[in-house]
């Protein structure tokens, strides 16, 4: 530790450095540069350290293999000699080890590792590859022999696959992991999807291997749309016939007589498009109106009688508003447009909406080829203005918008893009003027005025009847979401998207980080059960708000902490281990509090025991200091450890709490 | 080849990966054997399972269990692993439920609006019956999933004790409140433990019945609802939120008449507003005719069951009973629990009150199931006297022998010395111990604890429901 003004033995540092490998649990860019920047000061204890770092690789658990393997890779290229030189020796070993225990991603990720590692470093004057070419070679020949072997496997695996499959569904081979295994230039992510921003990912070959880059330009998407001029020209029929293309092939939007019901089927996948890009980009306003006028343009037609021109109009609009929605997969996915189904996956359009624009312009425009090769589709192709160069997504929701006003179906001035989860129905749709407007029959309506509370549930048309629940209410799924539409991407929790919502998904997001942490912790402490509480208090216990409430979270942690506290009491007279057989350990001291155990001969087991002792993890702890440790006293995490690195009090957290508690403990002993 | 394993999980991924597109209002439904494991993504669009809504991107890992995924919008799911059984459906009943659902809903939105102590301010309290393998169980969930999305907090009680147990063992009823969202990979997820876990935990009451069918032993069944029906009302008139939200009871099995009685005791003490008649036309209109004149009002509605219902064989049945169990000791595969070895001494002062579970004691209070005695006993031991009132009886010393090995103990909230029959009868559960080893001439039993340190003395109550299992 650089408090310490007496330099540290190597001994010490290296001990003090597995300590900090052990907390190494996920693939924080941080926390592997944090650890090589320690490497490097202490230079001087490079060989225990690289052992220290191997022995780590060899033991931890397959999860934490990677980024252990990239600690290696981070200082064998950042600090290099004599890293590399101490790496090198058991290079083979420490990398086929991993490599057999881990899965298939994690495989790839190494291989891409080891990829780098035949050529020099970039930024440096060397020219020499990083690990010498006769360690990597003997690596690469084992892995090419593994492979074989896997790729015969999965031959004999084919055969029966397809035998199995049949011939009806060829995207089951197509999507299977199989084929050979091709050397993606992508960046290593992290393997568990755990997307922080700080994933450290070894240095891309791309800077400085010119076939990963041309490998690169293989993954870039082509487009493939050619430019546009301008939206608003293009005749409604030309619209219609993409918008089929599109996958909306509903007879109702090229068909001569549209119905109400064809029309709801159409706006169905927009309507969930549009929420799943919605989702991604929530304060996009074109997208919110949008999704707005879908929804509430569905209330309408499940609700009302439309005279047969009013519906043609929606139609219009509609097909207008599907090109909107469906043009931004096809610029980045060309060769699924033509069989997108319904709700094609909008992943690539996270800047929807005004960014679009943008998004295009990096494409530059000699590139774009009109490579739609799909025969069946030559309209398109005439089609000068399909791509949304212009702005069509913004432009088509209001022109829905603006006709719908026109119409008389919606009331002018009256909408509000926001989703607003007041208690009062705020009247986005007027009754009257929908009755005006329309002059259709009186039908007592749903009228969904946006999320929220929005729902009239008193006029809701259903009862608690065996002949009520029978029918089918097209609008009833979205009313199970649109309550509170701001979802938890990790666990689907959801909340309402006013501020006060907002304020708790963000106290709720940040409970995920602290249990995550929790998690990561918990795997060093044996975990049990708890006794469930008694009826007085189960009475009175209420777990809401456990995360947001601070209070709440100590109230919850007492209750169960009680029994715990019961337990544990008890804990130390009845935990014994036998005494261990290897004699080198039979003085062994509890790793907590650095006592030793008391020995005696147990009465029940007719054997020597360490008395008060538990196994967990392959040590031996004292009863009462491991029921200490695992408690897990959110209090005392504000330690602070590594005096250089003042704001990493997660990454080191783990041991700095054992240490507290370690002399916490051992003054409770003393004063007992 | 120097890489053990490589092979088997290169050709297990390269293989058994696909997709499967879901267009709206389809269920993909699929079976995972006890030993294998699949792994489920969603890629694109929404889904639920059983009510509980899949977040994109996730793994989600199933092991042992007949499941199902459905889409109102449509998905893409990609699947990892081989399921025994897979296939894509399009006749749901869930837009039935769903209806369910919403007329709950706006029954619960009434219960809102109205003042915090007026009567009406009770939510729906709705009670699922049907015949076995109906899809009771199910439904509870999908109700429940549905009310927590909406940001409901309802009470799920569970008194279908030859069930699986809802966050306990089998052969208990249990309750708890749901204000977070449930583990999608785990039935209704999991009790307290000490390690943090990324689904919140739920903490429910348990009481131990110790049967497999409420009639081996009515009057003791009809007690712990009671017990229970006092808890859970307490609980829902001090907490406005759940109260609000009302009610979702799983009943044990229903498929006939013989239960009318039972039924209408559930109804009294929950003070049920709504029952779910699933999948039995004839127990609908029995039902039906039963609550046709009861005060207060009560909606007997007719459910169709799910055409993905699958009748699980008792083999699978059992295995997903000793999956509970071994569940409650040692976790799951996202949390592995360490129970501890303990030696109940039964000589000792501080001593155990090790009771038993009697089922022989009819609706009359006379035995019934003679065969079921444990030999030597006889049925006028058990008739009258207090013992059998309360369907326990206490275990005499020498009784400590070894058909209690492999069998689950409940360890009562009541303390050993103190307790008496009619205590032991109604006491809630703190937790259940495993028995390994019974020592009949020392009087000791070498049980797996879950938590550990000494077994609290409290009274030890022995049932015959879930059987005995081995666990390794």
């Amino acid at each position: 530790m650089s408090f310490n003004d007496e330099v540290p033995s190597p001994e010490e540092l290296a001990e003090d450095y597995r300590s900090s490998l052990e907390d190494l649990s996920v693939n924080s860019r941080w926390e592997i540069t944090n650890l090589t920047v320690i490497a490097k000061e202490n230079i001087h204890a490079a060989q225990a350290i690289s052992k220290v770092i191997e022995e780590h690789i060899q033991k931890t658990s397959p999860l934490r293999k990677l980024p252990a393997l990239y600690l290696l890779d981070s200082i064998a290229k950042n600090v290099g000699t004599p890293y590399t030189l101490f790496f090198g020796r058991n290079l083979y070993r420490t990398f086929m080890d991993a490599y057999s225990l881990v899965e298939s991603p994690v495989r790839r990720k190494l291989e891409e590792m080891l990829q780098t590692w035949k050529q020099p470093v970039p930024g440096s004057t060397s020219s020499n590859p990083l690990f010498p070419a006769d360690t990597t070679r003997k690596i690469d020949n084992a892995l090419i022999k593994a492979r074989t072997a896997a790729v015969q496997q999965q031959q004999k695996q084919m055969k029966q696959d397809s035998a199995r499959f049949g011939l009806g569904q060829p995207s089951v081979a197509a999507n299977a992991n199989s084929g050979p295994y091709r050397s993606t230039p992508t960046p290593p992510t992290l393997a568990n999807g755990h997307s922080q921003p700080g994933v450290y990912t070894p240095p891309s070959a791309q800077n400085f291997d010119s076939r990963s880059d041309q490998l690169g330009n293989r993954g870039t998407p082509q487009p493939t749309i050619q430019d546009t001029t301008s939206v608003t020209n293009i005749s409604n029929n030309n619209y219609q016939q993409l918008a089929a293309h599109l996958g909306l092939a509903s007879s109702s939007l090229i068909g001569i007589a549209p119905t109400a019901d064809a029309l709801l089927n159409d706006i169905r996948p927009l309507i969930t498009t549009t929420q799943s890009r919605f989702a991604e980009n929530p304060w996009d306003t074109e997208v919110q109106k949008r999704l707005k006028a879908l929804l509430d343009l569905q209330t309408i037609l499940s609700t009302q009688q439309l005279p047969s021109d009013q519906l043609s109009q929606i139609k219009d609009q509609l097909s207008r508003i599907a090109i909107s929605v469906h043009v931004p997969p096809i610029v980045s996915q060309p060769s699924h447009a033509a069989n997108t189904p319904a709700a094609p996956a909008p992943l690539s359009t996270a800047g929807q909406g005004t960014n679009l624009a943008a998004l295009l312009n990096t494409f530059s425009k000699p590139q774009m080829q009109p490579a739609r090769a799909n025969s069946s589709l030559p309209t398109i192709l005439n089609i000068p203005t399909i791509a949304p160069g212009g702005g069509s997504a913004p432009i088509a929701p209001k022109n829905l918008f603006e006709s719908l006003i026109s119409s008389g179906l919606l009331k002018p001035g009256g909408p509000a893009p926001q989703h607003i989860s007041g208690t009062k129905p705020s009247g986005l749709l007027n009754a009257d003027l929908l009755l005006s407007g329309l002059m259709g029959p009186q039908i007592p309506s749903v009228i969904r005025t946006g999320a929220g509370s929005g729902i009239n549930w008193e006029t809701l048309d259903i009862e608690l009847t065996s002949a009520s629940l029978k029918l089918t209410r097209p609008i009833f799924p979205s009313i199970l979401n649109d309550s509170l539409p701001n979802k938890c991407g990790s666990c689907a929790r959801r909340f309402t998207n006013t501020e006060q919502g907002k304020r708790e998904k963000a106290a709720h997001l940040d409970w995920h980080f602290r249990v995550h942490q929790r998690i990561a912790d918990s795997t060093k402490h044996a975990q049990f059960r708890s006794w469930y509480i008694g009826e007085e208090d189960w009475i009175k216990f209420r777990e809401d708000e456990e995360y947001s409430n601070a209070t709440n979270i100590n109230q919850t942690a007492q209750a169960l902490e009680k029994h715990l506290a019961a337990a544990t009491e008890e804990a130390s007279s009845q935990n014994f281990v036998p005494v261990p057989n290897d004699p080198a350990l039979s003085n062994i001291t509890c790793p907590v509090c650095k006592e030793k155990f008391a020995t005696v001969l147990h009465p029940e087991t007719e054997d020597w025991v360490l008395m008060d002792a538990i196994k967990s993890g392959g040590r031996i702890y004292h009863a009462s200091c491991l029921a200490e440790i695992s408690k897990d006293n959110p209090s005392t995490s504000a330690a602070i450890s590594r005096g250089s690195t003042p704001d990493n009090s997660t990454a080191s957290k783990g041991k700095r709490k054992a240490d507290d508690l370690a002399s916490v403990t051992n003054k409770i002993k003393k004063e007992k | 080849m120097a890489l053990p394993g490589l092979d088997l999980t290169e050709s297990s991924n390269s293989t058994s990966a696909f997709t499967r597109e879901l267009k709206p209002h389809n269920e993909f439904r699929f079976e995972v054997g006890p030993t294998s494991l699949i792994t489920i993504r969603l890629t694109a669009g929404t889904a639920e399972l059983f009510g509980t809504e899949l977040s994109k991107g996730l793994p989600y890992v199933f092991t042992c269990c007949k499941s199902a995924i459905y889409t109102w919008t449509g998905c893409t799911l990609s699947i990892d692993g081989t399921p025994l059984s897979e296939y894509t459906s399009d006749e749901t009943p869930m837009s039935t439920y769903l209806n369910l659902h919403v007329a709950l809903e706006k029954l619960r939105v009434a219960a809102s609006d109205c003042p915090p102590t007026a009567d009406g301010a009770k939510g729906p309290r709705l009670l699922l019956i049907g015949p076995p393998d109906a899809g009771k169980t199910t439904l509870c969930k999908i109700l429940t999933g549905y009310a927590i999305r909406q940001g409901r907090k309802p009470m799920v009680v569970s008194l279908d004790c030859g069930g699986e147990g809802v966050l306990s063992v089998p052969g208990t009823i249990s309750a708890a409140s749901f204000g977070s969202v449930m583990d999608v990979e785990d039935g209704f997820g999991s009790s307290p433990m000490s390690a943090p876990s990324a689904i919140p935990v739920k903490l429910p009451l348990v009481y131990y019945y110790g049967l497999e069918a409420p009639e081996s032993g009515i009057r003791r069944y009809k007690k712990l609802v009671t017990r229970m029906g006092v808890a859970v009302n307490s609980r829902l008139e001090e907490d406005i939120e759940s109260n609000n939200t009302g009610l979702i009871i799983d009943a044990p099995s229903f498929d006939s008449q013989t239960n009318a009685d039972l039924l209408s005791y559930i109804v009294a003490e929950f003070s049920i507003t709504a029952i779910a008649v699933l999948g039995s036309e004839r127990l609908y209109n029995t039902t039906l005719k039963a609550f046709a004149s009861a005060v207060p009002a009560v909606s007997v509605i007719k459910l169709p069951n799910s055409t993905g219902v699958v009748d699980r064989e008792p083999s699978f049945k059992k295995s997903c009973r000793d999956a509970a169990v071994k569940k409650y000791f040692f976790g799951d595969a996202k949390c592995t629990l360490s129970p501890y070895t303990v030696s109940l001494e039964f000589d000792s002062p501080a001593g155990f009150a090790p009771w038993e579970v009697v089922d022989a004691v009819g609706a009359d209070g006379r035995g019934t199931n003679i065969s079921f005695l444990p030999i030597g006993e006889d049925e006028t031991a058990l008739r009258g006297g207090e013992e059998g009132e309360n369907g326990v009886r206490r275990i005499e010393v020498a009784d400590i022998d070894s058909r209690f090995e492999n069998m689950v103990l409940a360890v009562l909230q009541v303390d050993a010395k103190d307790a008496g029959a009619k205590d032991v009868g109604e006491s809630a559960v703190m937790g259940f111990v495993y028995v390994q080893e019974v020592d009949e001439k020392a009087r000791r039993m070498k049980v797996l604890s879950p938590v550990p340190g000494r077994v609290p003395a409290k009274a030890l109550l022995a049932g015959k429901w879930p059987e005995g299992m081995f666990l390794t």
